[in-house]
């Protein structure tokens, strides 16, 4: 298992992110992941330095051994957290591949307690849409990510991946709770499906609390950005299963897709409302942000990301037809503080940042105009 | 520490939500008394996240908790508690007793259908448990520690019998 330097491709991008239908505004993208465990190995909070790496090397031969996983692995960044530098880490999470307690034992590792960080590691495929995150909470975190909402390929393809490990692992389950977890509440098919949903019509028509308390109230968790314990930014909402013991994964997958759907048609509705019944104001909203965008010369990374969300939403009312909502999603990702930084290759203090970052919206956009 | 939102009393039983006559949500957070004197001491059954539940098990540790360890990883129930995460997969047949309502509450059921991994797999499994647990169980009979021993065989008992229903 090498480190390449090559290993962040710092322009490209992640597939999940180009749409698939042009009117793919409101889902952005769907997330499935696996929490699995070895069979006779301490959970990860439990076991020595020794045993975390002994995980991370079974796990690895078990990726390279099957020719499925070869194949789709065969340009596969693996990278050993002890390798990584915060500012790397930063963009992994903010390319959603890494999970905000990924970071975190990240972090404390400059703390210089090793124990804290060692052993643990994450594979990334090249298109960035699978990535395995070793000795997080669990020994294994799977993850697929799908543009839009896209349950049926992403699963298809995560199943597929745990098949294949499975033929080289043994993984903890037991007859009663299924697959077993260092939580309680990933126990059973340790199965997490989430979208990422832009929801600014059932914000700015002031629907939007009701209904996530709907939500919440039939068993789904609404989180933020980054999933757990991160705050929501540009009305983008995550929307998850919380339930994962006693459904099959079938049905927690149709359950999902149950709610997106509806999410979909309630957000639609209320974009119908504001063009209807305040189209001055909501155009005005719109060019606002898109004027500001265009014609800054500082922007911090919250202020352009909800700029750019109101201008997606102006994009897919059809007021605004300058711009794609595909560069618009790529615009978001990149100007992201770790993303920025690696985009241009070089570390960067916040104010330099924020100038890069408005050079590099003005940049985008024009070039989008072409 | 939340208070009632009615007597200020610093106890929380019910959280509920209303709409006042501006349509705004307006919550309410109260106490068993005063929830009951409003009526709403029905619905105490307030939907608690996986989150909530388990930290909820943060509160009154008890010296039984510290006594209750598994067997394999050596985690005590106390542990889990404060932390809300297990140590191995044999937390789940040691804690069975305590997880099994826990469980219950966070996922409603105690029962995993879907995807299995495959029988002659789990068969490979038991037969691996077996043998690392009568390591185990020998090492304790030497050390006449009998009440560990006590625990492991019937741990070996259970497998056995889940074998067997297969």
């Amino acid at each position: 298992m090498m480190y390449r330097d090559d290993s962040f491709a710092n322009q490209t991008l992640p597939a999940w992110l180009e749409p698939v239908s042009t009117n793919s505004s409101i889902v952005l993208s769907s997330r499935v992941r696996f929490a699995r465990n070895l069979a006779g190995f301490a959970f990860p909070n439990k076991a020595t330095i020794s045993e975390l790496n002994e995980i991370l090397e079974i796990v690895g031969i078990a990726i390279k051994k099957e020719q499925t996983m070869v194949q789709s692995f065969s340009q596969t960044n693996y990278l050993p957290i002890e390798q990584i530098t915060t500012l790397q880490a930063e963009f992994l999470l903010e390319r959603h591949l890494i999970s905000p307690d990924f970071l975190h034992r990240m972090r404390i590792k400059k703390d210089s307690k090793p124990e804290n960080s060692s052993g643990r590691g994450v594979f990334i495929n090249r298109d960035e849409t699978i990535s395995i995150m070793v000795n997080e909470e669990d020994h294994l975190r799977i993850q697929v990510l799908s543009p839009e909402c896209n349950f049926a390929n992403g699963f298809k393809k995560l199943d597929e991946f745990d098949n294949n490990l499975e033929s080289n692992l043994r993984f903890a389950y037991s007859q009663q709770y299924g697959y077993l977890t260092a939580c309680p509440s990933n126990v059973g098919t340790g199965l997490r499906a989430s979208i990422l949903i832009h929801l600014p019509g059932l914000v700015l028509t002031k629907e939007i609390e009701k209904i996530l308390r709907a939500i919440w109230q039939i068993g789904y968790a609404v989180r933020g950005l980054y999933g757990e314990g991160t705050e929501t930014r540009g009305h983008f909402f995550q929307i998850s299963n919380t339930v994962c013991l006693g459904q099959s994964e079938q049905e927690i997958l149709e359950g999902i897709e149950k709610v997106t759907s509806n999410l979909i048609s309630y957000e639609e509705k209320a974009r119908t409302y504001l063009i209807n019944n305040t189209k001055t104001e909501i155009e005005d909203k719109i060019f606002r942000a898109h004027g500001v965008l265009n014609s800054a010369r500082l922007i911090s990374n919250e202020e352009a990301f909800n700029f750019l969300a109101t201008v997606r939403l102006g994009v897919a009312m059809n007021i605004i037809s300058d711009v794609s909502i595909a560069t618009l999603n790529k615009i978001m990702l990149l100007i992201r503080p770790a993303n920025l930084q690696m985009f241009y290759n070089q570390e960067m203090p916040p104010h330099e940042r924020d100038e890069k970052r408005a050079a590099l919206i003005r940049e985008l956009l024009k070039n989008s105009n072409n | 520490m939340k208070q009632c939102s009615i007597c200020q009393k610093p106890e929380v039983n019910v959280v509920i939500t209303t709409i006042d006559k501006d349509g705004q949500f307006l919550e309410l957070a109260l106490c068993k008394e005063c929830a009951t004197k409003k009526g709403v001491g029905e619905i105490k059954k307030v939907k608690l996240t996986a989150h909530e539940i388990l930290a909820e098990l943060q509160e009154k540790i008890s010296d039984e908790d510290h006594n209750l360890i598994c067997i394999n990883c050596g985690l005590s129930y106390a542990d889990f508690r404060s932390h809300g995460r297990l140590g191995c997969e044999q937390c789940y047949v040691s804690f069975a007793l305590k997880l099994e309502p826990i469980i219950k509450r966070i996922h409603g059921t105690t029962n995993h259908t879907g995807k299995t991994i495959t029988n002659t797999k789990k068969k490979i499994t038991d037969r691996y448990e077996i043998k690392k647990l009568r390591t185990v169980l020998q090492s304790a009979i030497t050390k006449e520690d009998y009440e560990k021993a006590a625990k492991i065989r019937d741990r070996i008992r259970i497998i056995r019998l889940e074998t067997k229903q297969k």
